[in-house]
């Protein structure tokens, strides 16, 4: 720590690891997260319902994509904010880049059953079946797997800390999945539709592109809200383990004064 | 107004389809809300036990 | 900084050779990815007489015959075009002009017999409405969509 350059650096560094000063922002924005997206789920779940119309082709089948398409969203975004705090926990051990993937793992499984689901639920009255074995739809059930394996591995271990490095190394390995999920419509065929984002803007109607939105923003707002209630779980647990360590320590130090 | 609200729940025959993908997304965000605060208030609860008992270890 | 440095390499080599070798298997592994043959690709592939294989196109319009439940049609990429015999319940979304894909096989008489029709349906999201207004302008055709087959994603 000898330069003055690099200590100034560090200090940052340190201080947007330093648990405390992360939770306080964090909380600061809980009210908010949990406000919107209450709010967005208010508006937009009659709007995707009721108000908004039937698909020309789909006719009111389309009111599942205002659900699998956002889902299908979040579980690629949660799966990479996991490998970002994977890789940022092996190479700077930030334990709170660690924490926010332990926290996101159980909301990214959740997100990708539901896109699974909710895309099986889909595929049945329009494709004429629940499920086939083309790039997209595999590619995906892959990343639930990916999500199981994270969770699993990293309570695999009597050591947490080496359950930790191994589900961080896990979720860095699997990250190679989310290019091929993102471009398994354009790289194979596939009896999956190609993205509804193109360079020409969106394939969309904006009376139908507006409740894609507002669920879109209602299951951000939501993983942002019970992410931080998660963090604040997770950094709990570890002030009781603490805890429960130093109590040993206090009960046996007597014992071993004798 | 009662024949509207059956053609609103008829989802224009795909009933079967519409409402258990909504049923399900509302049910399984519901779940992981309660089991996440009910996890949280259970450390919360340890954890004022733990510091309690410190508190009365050290004034014995 | 060496060994934090040194774990930043070891992660962006690893990735970078995760990468390439996905990549590798993948291209390797393209003719079993691919979801199903345009109907231009099955003309070129000399697909063996029993091989179960996945055919897939626009129903050509004016080619469907339905014969109680037996259905006969024409899968066209624009370039060739299949017959297909299908005998069973086709999807909702089963039209002329809509893409579909087709599983089974070619049967002695150059018709392909499916056992299994789905419906595909491609990116474009609109009301009834303004489909129709589309339709009347001429800006828009259905079934017009990126999604339609092109012989050329396959074989690249």
């Amino acid at each position: 720590m000898g330069a003055s350059v690099g200590q100034g650096w560090n200090f940052d560094v340190h201080r947007f690891a330093n648990p405390t000063q992360f939770m306080r922002i964090a909380n600061a924005i809980f009210p908010w997260a949990a406000g919107l997206s209450a709010l967005l789920f208010v508006v937009g779940l009659p709007i995707a319902l009721v108000t908004s119309p039937a698909d020309y082709q789909q006719g009111e089948t389309v009111r599942i994509f205002y659900l699998h398409a956002p889902a299908a969203y979040m579980c690629m975004m949660v799966y990479g904010i996991m490998a970002v705090g994977s890789a940022a926990y092996l190479i700077w051990r930030h334990p709170m880049a660690n924490l926010v993937a332990r926290a996101s793992a159980p909301l990214g499984a959740i997100f990708t059953a539901l896109c699974l689901i909710c895309g099986m639920l889909w595929g049945q009255p329009m494709w004429g079946t629940f499920w086939v074995w083309d790039a997209r739809l595999t590619s995906t059930l892959i990343l639930f797997f990916l999500y199981l394996g994270y969770i699993a591995l990293g309570d695999a271990f009597e050591d947490p800390e080496r359950g930790d490095k191994a589900a961080a190394i896990l979720a860095l390995v699997g990250s190679v999945n989310l290019p091929i999920i993102k471009f398994s419509v354009d790289w194979w065929n596939t009896l999956h539709q190609p993205s509804i984002m193109s360079k020409k803007g969106f394939s969309v109607d904006a009376g139908m592109l507006l409740p894609l939105f507002l669920m879109l923003g209602a299951f951000i707002t939501f993983y942002i809200a019970v992410l931080i209630l998660r963090l604040r779980s997770e950094l709990l647990a570890a002030k009781i383990r603490n805890a429960r360590l130093s109590q040993v320590a206090v009960n046996h130090a007597p014992q071993a004064a004798e | 107004m009662m024949e509207k609200l059956l053609t609103f729940l008829d989802m224009g025959g795909y009933a079967l389809w519409v409402w258990p993908a909504y049923s399900l997304t509302v049910a399984s965000l519901v779940g992981i809300l309660v089991l996440t605060v009910r996890g949280l208030k259970a450390r919360e609860r340890e954890f004022e036990i733990l510091k309690a008992q410190r508190r009365g270890g050290e004034a014995s | 900084m060496t060994r934090k440095r040194r774990r930043l390499y070891f992660v962006l080599l690893g990735l970078l050779g995760l990468g390439a070798g996905t990549a590798l298997m993948l291209t390797a592994f393209q003719d079993n990815i691919v979801f199903f043959f345009s109907p231009s690709e099955v003309a070129a592939r000399h697909i063996a007489p029993q091989q179960r294989f996945r055919v897939g196109g626009l129903v050509e319009t004016g080619s469907v015959v339905k014969n109680g439940e037996n259905v006969s049609f024409a899968v066209t990429d624009m370039s060739a075009t299949l017959k297909v015999q299908y005998q069973g319940l086709l999807p909702d979304l089963f039209r002329e002009g809509q893409g579909i894909v087709a599983e089974g096989r070619m049967g002695p008489d150059g018709i392909f017999v499916a056992h299994e029709v789905l419906a595909k349906h491609d990116e474009n999201y609109m009301p009834r409405e303004v489909a129709d207004a589309l339709k009347k302008s001429g800006r828009w055709q259905e079934g017009e969509g990126k999604s339609t087959p092109h012989p050329t994603t396959a074989t690249e």
